[in-house]
Order: structure tokens, then C-alpha cells, then sequence
């Protein structure tokens, strides 16, 4: 086992444990310990919450979309993608809940009979992101654990010790590799990607729609599910580089997740990275177009009002940064992928900050016009879920099997005797 | 190497199209003619918009339609060919000459569209409110829109366009023809290499397209995925089209073996798709609209949510464009048995004239009121909501099957020399390929 792989846990653990202070802070205080103010009510906690959801996208499209499309290079990377899907999205749901102000209460939110005449609003978009997330989550798990039953059967046929075996053997459900079990196995994996595929578009569109009902100038715009949806992807796949490049080498798995693979997730990331600076132009121009002064005010105030450094930091970093993925040099030379995948994300975060910070910053009322500065605890709680993600990852990646052996055997030249696909 | 490629032919497989062309061509040409003159007279004597929606401008509104109907046809096939290359992909290689047959009829949409710019530039306003006197003095209205919605701006962005995608449409065109004969490789490298910027100039092209020819009509209102939405509807005739005209091209005998039910099968998957997708962008439309409830914007609903018949519309649209064949498509063998699948394709393409019908006909209505002594046009969706009534004309038919007489004619002319990339490299690939 890499000596760096402890090293790495050791972080991980300080950052959660930072993380798990700062929420304690903010229950027993009060969310008043955040920055947030009475007009930018929304802020680094809904930035984070829609930031995590993002980077748990790239897993779902991987193991669903692009397994419906036959492409056989996601079995390289699909594993772990998703395990960072459904470790961002428990990174994700801690802002809302914290954000509910009594978080012991959150589960008020699951309608559920009751004598208290409680029940939730369905109008409300956010109630939607209740059912949206949850969904997700519960596929997203499903659809990882049912991939991993074969594998933790090889784990469990291998394992040296007693408690291993009985460990592996009870996750493995009994599995014996059987014609029938692989039979009903791959019907199942097919009507799960099926499944899963509009979750891809679904989970963030209704992220999209906390904005997008309301009539907040920059935020009602009708392109933004799709706009959402892209931008989710291109960060995911910047975050699944982002760890999977060094997880490669520490873990000597470069003949599995090969050099094309890598090239091809900038090329997805350099795709959606255009839809997303697309998005931006047409919002600008409709903003332009439409006449509308509180739109155009909107926009001409993210690019020179007071947050002008986020706005910026946004396009550079979304815009400008993933045009070096154009040239092969930068698609192949690992520690230059993983500088613009860093810088990508950063980008990414800055996007929903720009979104929600500036906008709400400069809402129609002169008035209630003001600044927004974060305060220790915001930065601890998202610190806290960088550290609770990287452990999460890092035990995942000892402990499971983190690339679908299965699923790579099947893709080997061998397993296709006289087949030339 | 060359023989190699041709040899993943069956020796029998007819791939010439021989003189076909030539007929159609002519066929297409006298049929765009003569029902263009039959719905100009059916369209009446009247000038300009009346309310009982018969009149010239009724002829223009269908004509519109019409013409938005197959060049979104074309653009579907460009975008076929564009992915073919950027994805590398293999499947798609024994129907990309019929894709690229279909995007090969810009030139003919660019002399057909000269109907509603010419009248344009010349000062009329029977279809765009914004070419109209009224529209200067019209309230809420920007200087951002005096500058953007000018008869000559909108000429010379029409020009763009259509350099663009026939620009595009022959790069890709002339070298998948040239390595018919030459059959080599560094041409499918070139091609692979231009298709990722080609890809950003369709994108950007076929949004802002959208947004112009078809968002201007009423241009009070704006929505930012109006052009995504219009790209969605764009897709799904695109793969319709090419499926059947690959079926057309199989019943006359050629391309028997080459093109498969698993080359259909992977089409329909490709419909399918794109009716979800174009589904969910109008769904977006629809209820971030709906639920802000903004008076701007909830203007371009209400006449088609409330208006006099067209509620109908809308909900036939919904069931039609959606959610029936969304449902039925799921199959694998309403996408396998190919008389089926031929039908879903033209269910499919009649919705789309559907959906474009119900985008731009609403506005056929212009308000009028008083202002002292003058009698100002006020625009489309303007004027009490129960008025605006669907008025169907016969006329809205005739321009539809004239403007795809006149994409027939179109197909005609790339109806020459093979039907099929007879030397690409992975056309063994193709024709072998399987849906496993």
C-alpha cells in the first residue's frame, strides 16, 4: 500500500474533522455564523450545494449515457466516477440541511403522514430538489453497488483472511458468476442506465429551476436546465481527471486507465466547456436584445460591479481555460490536465457564485443593496466537505474494487476471439 | 488498400444512382412552382393580414413554415455528417452520403428563402411586425431592437448563415465525394480535424438562425432557449429524413445490403433521443415561463394556451411530437420492423411542421389601435387572446408540400455518382455493424 495513500487520508481527515467543527459551530449558533445576509440570503452554502451536485455528474453520465452508446473506454473510469457521484452528492445535501436552520427537522421535508397538519410545499422548487436529489442518490447507488457485486466476488474468492471473506462474501450477495445470474446481471445494468439517463439531465435542471421560477434578473432565464446540465458534466469530468490522474500512477493502474482515456474526458470537458461559454453569450445577448434594463443591468453589473473578480475568475477559468484542451500536448501531459481541471473547477464555483451572490446582491431594490464576505465557518464547512469527498474517495479506492474488473475484462481483445470489436 | 474497402461491398450491391437525379430534380422544381402559385391564389386577393386569416400574408406565414421545416431537414443531416467526423464514429458511415445529399440542399433553401427577404427589403411587413411603420412608434420596444431588427441587418445575417452551412455542407461534401475516387485516407483526417470548429460555427449559426427567422416574429418576447429548442425539433427531422430517404433509395433497389436494420434501428434510437430532448428543452420553455408568470413573457403562452383553438393545438402537439411516440419509440422493434419505423418517421417530421405551425402562426394576428388620427399596427400577440383563432387555410398545406417540392428538387441534385462512401476506411465497419 503507497505510503502516500496515508499521507493523503491524514489530510483528508484533518479537513473533515475542521469541516465537522464548523458545522457543529454553525447548528448550535445558528446559520447567522455564515456570512449570509437579509439580502444575500443565498450564498456560499447554496454555491457549494450546487457546485458538489455538479461534480457527481460526470459519474452519472459516464455509467449511463456513454454506456447506452457502447463506448467501451467508460469501463476504465466508470467505477470510480461513480463512487465520486454519490460522495458528492452526500458532500451536496449537507448545505441544504445545515441551510433548513434546524437540521434535526429536515426530514419534515419527506412528506410523510402526520397529526402536526405538517406537510411540504410542492410548489416550491426547492421541495423538487428534495425529490430530485434523493432519487438520484438512491439510483446512483443502486446502479454502483449492483455493478460492484461481480467484483466483490472476485475480492471475496481472493481474500487471504477469514474476515475478509465473510466481509466481501455477505456484500457479494451470493454471487457465483453463473450464465443465469450474468444473464439477469446485464438486463438489469441496461434497465439501469436507462433509468439513470434522464436523471443525467433531470437532477440538475431541477437545480436549475431553484433560480430559474423566480424573478430575479439573471436568474429566470429560460436556457438555464440545459446551460446547468453542461456545466454540471464539464465540471465532473474536470473532477474525476482531477483525482484519477494522480490515482493512476500511485496506484499503477496506467495500463487500465490509459492515456486515451484521459484525452478523451478533456475532449468531453472541452465540449461542454464550449456549451457553457455558449450559454454565457446568448444570456448576454437576450439581455441585450430582450430591452429588458434589469436584465442588462444584471449582466453589466456581474462583469464590473463589485464582484467583477468573480465574474472574471468565472470566465477565465470556463471559457478560456479549456481551450488549451485544443492541442494534443495538453490532453496528454498529466500535470498540465490536472492544473486546468483545477482551474476548471474553480471556474465552476465561481459560476453558481457569480449566479447567486452578484444577483442577489443588486436585486431591484437600491435599498437593500449590499456586499457579501464570507465568514471563517462558510470556508470551514466547504473545507469540511472537500476532506469528508477525499476520504470517502480514498477508503473507496483501498478498499473496493475501484475500477470494474468485470466490465475490463470484457472489453480485452481476448474476450472477443475472432471479433474485431 | 482501396480494394479492401470496396470489397466490404456485397459484388452485387447497386450504389450508383445513375440518372435519377435529373428527374427528380425536374419533378421537385414543377411541383415547388406549380403549388407556390396555387397557394398564392388560394391565399385570396387581399393584401397584407385580415382577420379571417386569409389574405398574402397568410401565404407568407405558411410559406415560413414551410421553409423553416426543411431547412431545419438540412441542418439535421449537417449535423449528422459534422458528429460522424468529430466522434470518429463507424455506424453511421453507409448513410452519411445520404445525410450528406440532404445537407447538400442549402443552396436550393438560400434562392427559396429569397421569397421572404426580398419582400423584405423591399418594405414589406407581411410576415415580421418589426418591418412594419408601427413598430418604430410601438412602446416597450428597445433601441437594442431598432438596431438588430432592420430589414438590411437581418439580409446580411441571412447571408451569413447561408454561407455557413453551405460552406460546411460542401467541405465535407467534396471530400467525402473525392475519396469515392481517390479513396484517401488524409481526407477523412481532414475531415475529422475541421469538424470540431465546424461544429461551433453549426451551434452558433443555427441558434442565432432560430432566434431570427423564427423568435422576430413577435419581438416582444425572448427566450434564451428558443434556439436550443428549435435545434432539438432540427435533429429529430434530421434523422427522420435520412432514414427514410434511405428506405426511398432501398426501393429502388440500391444500397440493398449496405445500409441495415441495425443502421435503421440505430437512427430511430437517435429520434428517440432527440424526441426526449426536444421535449424537455420546449418543457423548459414552458414552465420557467409559466411559473414566473411575467407578463412579457407569458404573452407567447397565453395566446396558445387560451387562444380559440389553439389550446387544441397545443395539446395535440404535446401528445403527437411527444409523448406517443416517446412512448412507442422505447420499443426496439418499432425502430426494427421498418415499415413502422418508416411511419413513426413521417409521424414524427408532420409533428415537427406541427411545432413550427404552432410557433410562428399565433402571430399571424396583428392588433391595430387609434393612436389620435393615425391607426397603428400593434403586433402580434396583441389584442384579446380569444380572438386569435386558428383559422386554418388550406393554403397552410399547399406552401408546406411546395416547400418540400422544392427540398425534393434539392435532393435531386445530389442524387449523382455513389450513394455510398464507397472507399471510407470504416465503411466495412458499418456495414457489419450490430446492435448487440
Amino acid at each position: 500500500m503507497p505510503k502516500a495513500w496515508f499521507i493523503a487520508l491524514g489530510v483528508a481527515l484533518v479537513l473533515a474533522s475542521i469541516g465537522a467543527y464548523c458545522i457543529y459551530h454553525v447548528v448550535m449558533t445558528g446559520i447567522g455564523a455564515w456570512g449570509n445576509n437579509n439580502s444575500v440570503g443565498w450564498a456560499w452554502d447554496i454555491t457549494n450545494f450546487v457546485w458538489w451536485i455538479g461534480i457527481g455528474h460526470a459519474g452519472t453520465l459516464i455509467s449511463a449515457i456513454l454506456y447506452l452508446m457502447r463506448q467501451q473506454w467508460r469501463t476504465s473510469i466508470n467505477r470510480a466516477a461513480e463512487a465520486m457521484t454519490i460522495f458528492a452528492v452526500m458532500c451536496a445535501g449537507i448545505f441544504p440541511i445545515i441551510h433548513t436552520g434546524r437540521p434535526w427537522l429536515a426530514w419534515w421535508m419527506i412528506p410523510h403522514p402526520n397529526d402536526m397538519q405538517m406537510w411540504p410545499q410542492f410548489r416550491s422548487p426547492l421541495m423538487w430538489d428534495v425529490f430530485a436529489i434523493s432519487t438520484y442518490a438512491t439510483t446512483s447507488i443502486l446502479f454502483w453497488y449492483m455493478g460492484l457485486v461481480p467484483d466483490l466476488a472476485t475480492f471475496r474468492d481472493r481474500s487471504k483472511t477469514k474476515l475478509k471473506q465473510a466481509i466481501y462474501g455477505v456484500l457479494a450477495l451470493g454471487w457465483r458468476g453463473s450464465a443465469r445470474q450474468w444473464h439477469r446481471y446485464e438486463r438489469a445494468y441496461l434497465i439501469l442506465a436507462a433509468l439513470s439517463t434522464p436523471l443525467v439531465l433531470s437532477v440538475h435542471s431541477v437545480v436549475s429551476f431553484d433560480f430559474a421560477t423566480s424573478l430575479n434578473p439573471g436568474w429566470h432565464t429560460t436556457i438555464f436546465p440545459p446551460y446547468f446540465v453542461a456545466g454540471a458534466i464539464f465540471s465532473g469530468f474536470a473532477m474525476v481527471m482531477t483525482l484519477m490522474i494522480p490515482a493512476r500512477y500511485l496506484f499503477g493502474l496506467k495500463h487500465i486507465i490509459k492515456a486515451e482515456h484521459i484525452e478523451a474526458m478533456c475532449k468531453v470537458t472541452l465540449a461542454t466547456g464550449m456549451m457553457v461559454g455558449f450559454a454565457y453569450s446568448v444570456e448576454f445577448f437576450i439581455a441585450w436584445y430582450s430591452g429588458s434594463e434589469y436584465e442588462q443591468f444584471t449582466f453589466i453589473n456581474r462583469s464590473t460591479g463589485p464582484f467583477w473578480w468573480s465574474w472574471l475568475s468565472m470566465v477565465t477559468c470556463n471559457v478560456i481555460v479549456p481551450q488549451f484542451f485544443w492541442f494534443k500536448k495538453c490532453r496528454t501531459n498529466p500535470w498540465i490536465i490536472i492544473v486546468l481541471c483545477l482551474l476548471i473547477n474553480v471556474g465552476m464555483w465561481f459560476e453558481r457564485f457569480v449566479i447567486i451572490a452578484t444577483s442577489l446582491s443588486r436585486q431591484f431594490l437600491p435599498s437593500s443593496w449590499s456586499y457579501y464576505w464570507p465568514t471563517k465557518y462558510d470556508v470551514g464547512v466547504f473545507i469540511g466537505t472537500m476532506g469528508l469527498f477525499l476520504t470517502l474517495f480514498l477508503l473507496f479506492i483501498r478498499f473496493l474494487p475501484a475500477v470494474a474488473i468485470s466490465e475490463v475484462k470484457n472489453t480485452l481483445p481476448e474476450a472477443h476471439a475472432g471479433k474485431d470489436h | 488498400m482501396s480494394a479492401a474497402h470496396e470489397a466490404s461491398l456485397h459484388p452485387d450491391e447497386k450504389y450508383k444512382a445513375g440518372k435519377m437525379g435529373q428527374k427528380v430534380v425536374t419533378g421537385g422544381l414543377v411541383g415547388f412552382v406549380v403549388l407556390t402559385a396555387l397557394s398564392w391564389l388560394l391565399s385570396g386577393s387581399a393584401a397584407g393580414h385580415t382577420a379571417d386569416g386569409t389574405g398574402h400574408s397568410r401565404f407568407f406565414y405558411g410559406y415560413l413554415i414551410g421553409w423553416t421545416f426543411i431547412l431545419s431537414i438540412a441542418l439535421g443531416a449537417l449535423l449528422y455528417v459534422l458528429i460522424h467526423h468529430l466522434v470518429k464514429a463507424k455506424w453511421s458511415t453507409s448513410t452519411r452520403r445520404v445525410a450528406e445529399i440532404l445537407a447538400g440542399t442549402f443552396p436550393i433553401i438560400a434562392i427559396g428563402g429569397l421569397v421572404i427577404i426580398i419582400p423584405l427589403l423591399a418594405g414589406r411587413d407581411d410576415i415580421y411586425w418589426w418591418a412594419n411603420k408601427g413598430f418604430d412608434h410601438a412602446e416597450h420596444v428597445s433601441a437594442s431592437k431598432h438596431t438588430w431588427l432592420s430589414p438590411a441587418f437581418f439580409a446580411v445575417r441571412y447571408v451569413i448563415y447561408f454561407a455557413a452551412w453551405i460552406g460546411l455542407a460542401r467541405y465535407f461534401t467534396v471530400r467525402s465525394r473525392k475519396q469515392d475516387e481517390t479513396g484517401d485516407l488524409a481526407l477523412s483526417k481532414q475531415m475529422q480535424f475541421f469538424s470540431a470548429p465546424a461544429v461551433i460555427i453549426f451551434a452558433l449559426t443555427i441558434c442565432y438562425a432560430a432566434f431570427d427567422f423564427l423568435m422576430t416574429l413577435a419581438p416582444q418576447w425572448w427566450s434564451t432557449i428558443y434556439g436550443v429548442n428549435y435545434f432539438g425539433g432540427a435533429m429529430i427531422a434530421g434523422y427522420a429524413s435520412i432514414a427514410l430517404l434511405s428506405m426511398i433509395l432501398q426501393r429502388t433497389g440500391r444500397l440493398q445490403r449496405s445500409i441495415t436494420t441495425e443502421h435503421y434501428h440505430d437512427l430511430g434510437k437517435m429520434v428517440f433521443a432527440f424526441t426526449f430532448f426536444w421535449a424537455y428543452t420546449a418543457f423548459s420553455q414552458f414552465m420557467l415561463i409559466w411559473y414566473a408568470n411575467v407578463a412579457e413573457e407569458t404573452v407567447f403562452y397565453n395566446y396558445r394556451m387560451f387562444g380559440e383553438g389553439w389550446k387544441w393545438v397545443s395539446i395535440v402537439l404535446t401528445f403527437g411530437q411527444w409523448l406517443i411516440p416517446f412512448v412507442l419509440l422505447m420499443s426496439r422493434w418499432s425502430k426494427r420492423i421498418l415499415p413502422l419505423f418508416a411511419v413513426f418517421c413521417v409521424w414524427q417530421l408532420c409533428f415537427h411542421w406541427l411545432d413550427l405551425y404552432w410557433n410562428v402562426m399565433p402571430n399571424y394576428h396583428w392588433g391595430a389601435e387609434a393612436h389620435g388620427a393615425a391607426h397603428l399596427v400593434t403586433g402580434p400577440l396583441t389584442g384579446p387572446v380569444g380572438e386569435n383563432n386558428v383559422n386554418f387555410s388550406p393554403v397552410d398545406i399547399t406552401t408546406w408540400f411546395a416547400l418540400i417540392a422544392l427540398f425534393i428538387a434539392g435532393i435531386g441534385r445530389g442524387l449523382k455518382g455513389n450513394l455510398i462512401p464507397v472507399k471510407d476506411p470504416n465503411l466495412g465497419a458499418s456495414v457489419a455493424h450490430e446492435n448487440y
